[in-house]
């Protein structure tokens, strides 16, 4: 009995190992509910075996520095700018061709051609309007520092998505600034949510009143549950650091194993089919100029954006710390 | 402890030589921790290294210690004396639907700690279904982890101590009611002394899955060890992720101590392996209602409001005509990931398993804590340092990073990991069976002439059987249910499993996928859970 269960053992290991042999490698710091059915549909296409590792953007980008040239990825697709940009400085990332930039926003791709962003999302607040009344509304993100909302707010100190708009403040505001406004708003008793999903139902709910999150949940959830009771609002100030938007974007390996296949990956999610998928199923912001975002979402031209570079978003080391400090971590 | 009449010195070498192979696997990622704490992996966000003291300073140990410590006492207590209870009605008690309510009591084994939280949030919390009847207080915190906790565990220590209380001979419990003892009187002076070993194996592997669970704690937001060092990880703070693995070690090696020192001394010759079937007996008025607001309790709590609320996320999805992914995919990754460590690990953890019961005291006492060293180290903390190990060893064996890729991509990674993961679970349950073998049978086979390989395959195996079906199905939904393993090491094969679904879906806020996907993860739990238990009565 052993033998056999020794074979059986052995001979699916080599099964297994021929089935990912000679395959386009991803690794996707986006989720797999937002990327799989796409990638699924490229290999469908094209024919080009796609084996994807999903793993946290920060984890995908140490490792591929501790990987070096025996990498076996070819394609990366990371969920924030800043990480791409210290990849591409590290010489991980090649310099990709003319032909699958230029149909993007040049203010999301990379300015020396080494990644180009496949979709945007949007940071904002979220409200119950039976708690929060319209001209309660905070003009800006600094608004929310306020007394008047204590008890009141919800936020995801813990999540990428908030900790990369802590270090765009950093930059924005300068780092007394920010540290003041944390402590101002931990002075407040937020309600600390682990990510921004439950945060807007938590709105919805009357848990909170204002939620601190991504664009896309709200729309998400709103879809499943057209009754939660929530609105959206984007920061009246004039190019106020709380209107943020992130970019996801995606380069190839130097010494690629399969660099056709690379190339033809990246020109498919910014093709117009992905570019709409990425519209119409995720609610996010689409990068190609000329793509419809969907239904009911306020365009990018009236989100009234902070002055940023995508680059400012990496150095979330600091931010990390400053939240131990004040003991948000 | 008997001594060793039946096996030959290459029988003996086989097992110690097995024994040792599981040990050596169990130290790999150590060896790989180690090794990047000596050859640190680069890390581009850090400017310059923190200092030991910056590290102390900023890590809140021990207030972070503490939470861990006491979730876990907490939790061990309420699951070690509920799944006992449970585990006591199931064998010996007589009273309406007790067969049909006990099998649905263990149907919690099928929950993933995350989904539990994540859907008693949901219920339970302001709003929610039940939350806004009672008008409940947000679900967060330490109230709320050990109620998600306690309800997982529960099931683990009624099936381990179900499968004792059906091998225990009756004739003292027979001999103890005939001079009038009661019900309460038999258990305890009676039954509990004989529980006691495995008792311990249950209330220890309790307390080893609160430490390392990291679903629960991370849905909650409890600040326990193991969600900080996840985030750590996450963010790739790996000198800060260093210490907080170290506290988590220093905190498993002390369980393990506590534990020996609780451990009572098994005869294995007071148990016979053919019991006669018990009487079961009638349960007061008080004891009744008790047992059945446990009962209901554990099934509503663990089951019932989970598949509610899983029911209403797909509902919103039909109701409001979004499109659901196909499960195809995770359904066949699941199945691969499932029986393939399965197989793997009964086979792996039957050769400790029988040293610990059968072989010499030494090497028994080092092969147990090593067993129980390696099932606790969180999932986070054991994939990565498998990950560091493969790649150190590829590179020292002058193989380059050939060797690693070949390593992760073809799944051997993932099936080691889900093996040091879940041996603990495995060899618990095999050494209290061998423990029960009566060493008797062994000798009349040898005074009948039967072979070592006859007398195995005869008298032992079909003994065996039901501990190793229960090993195995505790391996298997293990795997189904978990996460941090096979979101590092299975989706680095491209393994895309049905946890892996709920988990992503859930966290992108697609809720109808994730309540598809959760409710057929738990429909093949159910499944697995009730064929079991068919083929345990068989035997």
């Amino acid at each position: 009995m052993l033998k056999k269960i020794t074979l059986f053992v052995l001979s699916a290991v080599i099964v297994s190992t021929h089935l990912h042999a000679d395959s386009l490698v991803v690794y996707s710091g986006r989720g797999e509910a937002l990327v799989g059915e796409l990638l699924d549909q490229f290999e469908a296409d094209t024919g080009i075996k796609v084996s994807v590792r999903y793993n946290s953007t920060a984890a995908l980008a140490t490792q591929l520095l501790s990987e070096g040239a025996e990498s076996a990825a070819d394609v990366i697709f990371l969920q924030d700018p800043g990480y791409l940009g210290v990849l591409a400085k590290a010489g991980v990332l090649q310099p990709l061709a003319e032909n699958v930039l230029d149909p993007v926003d040049p203010r999301f791709r990379d300015d020396a051609g080494y990644w180009v962003g496949t979709s945007a999302r949007a940071r904002v607040l979220v409200y119950n309007p039976d708690a929060v009344a319209g001209d309660e509304l905070p003009n800006s993100l600094r608004d929310l520092a306020d007394p008047k909302w204590a008890g009141r707010m919800g936020w995801a100190p813990s999540n990428a998505s908030a900790q990369a708009h802590m270090t765009a403040l950093r930059h924005l505001w300068g780092e007394a600034d920010t540290e003041k406004w944390l402590a101002a708003v931990k002075a407040n008793k937020p309600i600390s949510y682990q990510k921004n999903a439950p945060q807007v139902t938590a709105a919805g709910n009357g848990e909170i009143d204002i939620a601190w999150t991504n664009h896309y949940y709200y729309y998400r959830l709103k879809e499943q549950n057209p009754k939660l009771n929530v609105a959206i609002h984007h920061f009246p100030a004039e190019q106020d650091a709380g209107n943020l938007l992130m970019v996801a974007g995606v380069g190839i390996r130097t010494g690629a194993n399969n660099q056709v296949a690379a190339e033809a990956l990246i020109a498919y999610l910014i093709g117009e089919d992905a570019q709409t998928y990425f519209a119409q199923h995720g609610f996010e912001y689409p990068t190609r100029t000329g793509i419809a975002t969907a239904q009911g979402m306020t365009p990018i031209a009236e989100l009234n954006l902070a002055d940023t570079q995508q680059q400012m978003l990496a150095d979330v080391t600091k931010t990390l710390s400053l939240l131990r400090a004040l003991g948000l971590q | 402890m008997t001594t060793i009449t039946w096996h030959s010195k290459t029988g003996r070498g086989v097992l110690v030589t097995g024994a040792l192979f599981v040990v050596a696997l169990i130290l790999l990622p150590l060896f790989g921790l180690l090794a990047a704490l000596f050859n640190p992996p680069l890390n581009p966000f850090i400017e310059a290294p923190p200092t030991l003291a910056e590290i102390f300073g900023q890590s809140n140990v021990p207030s972070l210690l503490w939470s861990t410590v006491s979730l876990a006492l907490v939790v061990s207590v309420l699951a070690g004396s509920l799944g006992t209870w449970l585990a006591w009605v199931e064998q010996r008690a007589n009273y309406r639907g007790v067969r049909f309510l006990s099998l649905l009591c263990l149907l919690p084994l099928a929950m993933p700690s995350y989904i539990l939280a994540a859907t008693l949030r949901e219920s339970l919390g302001p709003g929610g279904s039940v939350g806004q009847l009672f008008n409940f207080p947000m679900f967060t915190g330490f109230m709320p982890t050990v109620l998600v906790l306690t309800l997982i565990t529960v099931p683990y220590v009624q099936l381990l101590v179900s499968a004792v209380l059906t091998r225990l001979s009756v004739s003292e419990e027979e001999a103890a009611r005939s001079l009038g003892a009661s019900n309460w009187q038999v258990f305890q002076k009676i039954i509990l002394p004989r529980l006691r070993p495995s008792l311990a194996f249950a209330i220890l592997i309790v307390q080893l899955y609160v430490i390392s669970d990291f679903g629960a704690v991370a849905v909650l937001d409890y600040p326990a060890l193991t969600w900080r060092l996840y985030q750590a990880i996450d963010h790739q703070q790996l000198a800060h992720a260093t210490l907080l693995g170290t506290a988590v070690l220093s905190v498993t090696v002390l369980l393990l101590l506590i534990a020996r020192m609780v451990h009572g001394r098994v005869q294995a010759d007071q148990q016979i392996s053919q019991p006669r079937l018990p009487q079961r007996r009638c349960l007061s008025k008080r004891m009744l209602y008790a047992t059945y607001a446990v009962q209901a309790f554990v099934i509503g709590g663990g089951v019932l409001l989970p598949v509610f609320t899983l029911s209403q996320w797909v509902l919103g999805g039909v109701l409001n005509d979004l499109r659901f992914a196909s499960l195809w995919v995770p359904l066949r990754d699941t199945a691969w990931a499932a029986s393939m460590s399965g197989v793997v690990i009964v086979v792996l953890a039957a050769w400790p398993a029988w040293i610990a019961a059968r072989g010499s005291k030494r090497i028994a006492w080092m092969v147990e804590q090593g067993t129980y060293l390696t099932s606790a180290l969180p999932g986070v903390l054991l994939a990565f340092g498998l990950m560091l190990a493969a790649l150190f060893l590829s590179r020292g064996l002058g193989q380059g990073g050939q060797l690693y890729q070949l390593l992760l991509g073809s799944g051997v990674l993932l099936i080691v990991g889900y093996t040091m993961r879940f041996l603990a679970e495995a060899y618990a349950g095999l050494k209290t069976a061998i423990l029960l073998l009566d060493p008797r049978l062994q000798d009349s086979a040898r005074l009948l002439g039967a072979s070592r390989w006859r007398w195995f395959s005869k008298v032992t195996l079909p003994a065996l059987a039901p501990g190793i079906a229960a090993a195995f199905v505790l391996i298997v939904l293990s795997v189904v249910k978990e996460l941090p393993v096979t979101l590092l090491l299975g989706s680095a094969m491209g393994l895309r499993t049905l946890s892996f679904r709920v988990f992503d879906r859930y966290q992108e806020a697609f809720l109808h996928d994730a309540g598809l996907a959760g409710l057929v993860l738990l429909l093949i739990a159910f499944m697995m859970v009730c064929l079991t238990l068919r083929w345990r009565r068989h035997v």
